[in-house]
């Protein structure tokens, strides 16, 4: 029997149910099936179908008894001298999941994630990135005529086409995504390209009168791009309040003072800026509310390796074991955004005794950070893109792509390294 | 028309889709007791319709009984499809 199935692991799941109710069929009909292909059958199946199997196992303790070859169908099949299946540990994680684990999860809601999500969530950030970027640029008192807008919108859709061009290879991504990422993306390039054209020929301007020091205006403007950078790494850019900054800018900050030009000069062009804004926000938070439903605020995660001990330890206590997979797989629930990194990161140094076996249903794990000159990938990780950090630090930001089974030795040793590592941005949550 | 074939019989990779990236051919095999394949095969139709499996070919072929191993398919006096 010849069929066609798609790659991506929605679609690798969705045939291994079926194949579980073919084999109750074909085990019905007093039939069996050709085992070296992948391994969907459950325990009880195989066992009902190949009975002497036992013997065949206890054959293979006697002659290797310390499992020196080994193969998926052991991994799956071959029960412990007891008869009972072993305990799956970090060290000899199987590449696949077994079926009982495989249908404890696909009964779960809310577990699993559209692969896609994990690269293209990416492109979001860049914008994050910028912003904050952005806030540090202000906040060091660099003039804003000087901060690189264009090149950042540039980064934006570099990323975009990347992630795409990564996600795409397996799954074919929502248009829903691509609707959400270009409104934002054309919406940024607009404010980019309006600033760039304002600050390089007024702004400049008007710099050159600017007082020793900068003016109280600046000083808002920065303390504002940084609330609004801390907001959007944790909430929606549209909920951030442009109509609060418009009217602190003229409540909270004196009308006069020194470099009275370059004060009145920010004061309009900063109104400007967070009037559009607030006007565009609430229109996009209106046309949102309708189209999307609102998102999940935890992960769920499947490691091998997990104890008591590991759910005592503080670092750790973000996690939280919600489920007993079969032969000892834990589910883990995780805070998405920051405390996931953490999370993680802090789960990393218990990497040679815990192991991720998968993200959401997924096998694959994305990240970014920012690394110094000369930095070398990973063997296991794929770059899917890198460029300059728009805070303009002789760093790149890269974009890598691992199997999740590899997540903590790769953050392991990379902690490792302090200097020459890659610092952790994000480790993207799907 | 291309008859599948004799596209086949002098180059296999006439076959192939252009990638396997995205989607991708897969076989798999069950070995049935003669006597019981008019009855599977209704049953095994029913399990690909309820799951829309996009099923590209079955092909059914008789396989002599398997004797020696622990794990075989096919059990003595009985056939595989």
């Amino acid at each position: 029997m010849y069929y066609r199935q798609g790659t991506d692991p929605a679609s690798q799941r969705a045939v291994a149910r079926w194949t579980r109710e073919m084999l109750d069929t074909v085990l019905a009909s007093g039939g069996r099936w050709y085992l070296p292909y992948q391994p969907h059958a459950t325990r009880a199946q195989f066992e009902r179908g190949y009975p002497r199997a036992s013997q065949l196992f206890a054959v293979k303790r006697r002659v290797d008894p310390t499992d020196k070859f080994t193969n998926v169908l052991w991994d799956m099949y071959a029960p412990d001298a007891r008869g009972n299946a072993p305990a799956i540990d970090a060290a000899r994680m199987p590449a696949v999941l077994q079926a009982e684990a495989r249908e404890q999860l696909d009964a779960r809601q809310h577990y699993y994630r559209n692969e896609s999500a994990e690269y293209l969530t990416h492109a979001e950030w860049d914008l994050v990135y910028t912003s904050d970027a952005y806030a540090r640029w202000l906040a060091s008192g660099n003039r804003p005529s000087a901060f690189p807008y264009v090149r950042s919108v540039g980064s934006f859709w570099r990323s975009y086409r990347a992630a795409e061009r990564a996600a795409s290879v397996r799954s074919d991504v929502p248009v829903g995504t691509h609707v959400m990422l270009n409104v934002i993306g054309v919406s940024t390039a607009i404010e980019y390209g309006l600033k760039a054209m304002y600050e390089s020929s007024l702004g400049r301007a008007a710099e050159w009168t600017e007082p020793a020091g900068g003016v109280a205006e600046e000083k808002y403007a920065a303390r504002v791009a940084a609330d609004y950078a801390a907001l959007i790494a944790e909430k929606e850019w549209y909920e951030f309040s442009f109509s609060h900054a418009l009217r602190g800018l003229w409540t909270d900050v004196p009308l006069t003072g020194p470099g009275m030009i370059r004060k009145w000069e920010r004061r309009f062009a900063l109104s400007g800026e967070y009037a559009v804004k607030a006007m565009y926000a609430s229109l996009i938070a209106m046309g949102t509310s309708s189209a999307y439903e609102p998102d999940q605020l935890t992960r769920e995660l499947v490691v091998a390796g997990w104890n008591d001990s590991l759910a005592r330890d503080p670092a750790l206590a973000a996690m939280t074991r919600v489920a007993t997979l079969d032969r000892g797989y834990s589910l883990l629930r995780v805070p998405r955004y920051t405390p996931y990194r953490e999370a993680l990161i802090a789960l990393s140094a218990h990497h040679d005794s815990v192991r991720l076996a998968e993200v959401s249903g997924n096998g694959v794990v994305t990240l970014t950070g920012l690394v110094p000159e000369g930095w070398v990938a990973p063997a296991r990780a794929t770059v899917i893109t890198a460029y300059p950090d728009a805070g303009g630090a002789a760093r790149r930001r890269v974009l890598l792509a691992l199997p999740a089974r590899e997540l903590l030795d790769v953050l392991a040793t990379q902690r490792g390294r302090s200097a020459g590592g890659l610092a952790v941005d994000h480790i993207y949550d799907y | 028309m291309t008859w599948r074939n004799w596209e086949a019989s002098y180059d296999v990779s006439e076959l192939e889709p252009r990638s396997r990236a995205h989607d991708t051919y897969v076989l798999q095999e069950y070995f049935l007791p003669v006597d019981s394949l008019a009855a599977f095969v209704p049953r095994m139709a029913k399990v690909f319709r309820k799951h829309d499996a996009d099923v590209v070919n079955v092909s059914i072929r008789h396989a002599l009984p398997d004797t020696g191993s622990f794990c075989r398919g096919h059990r003595p006096s009985r056939s595989p499809t």
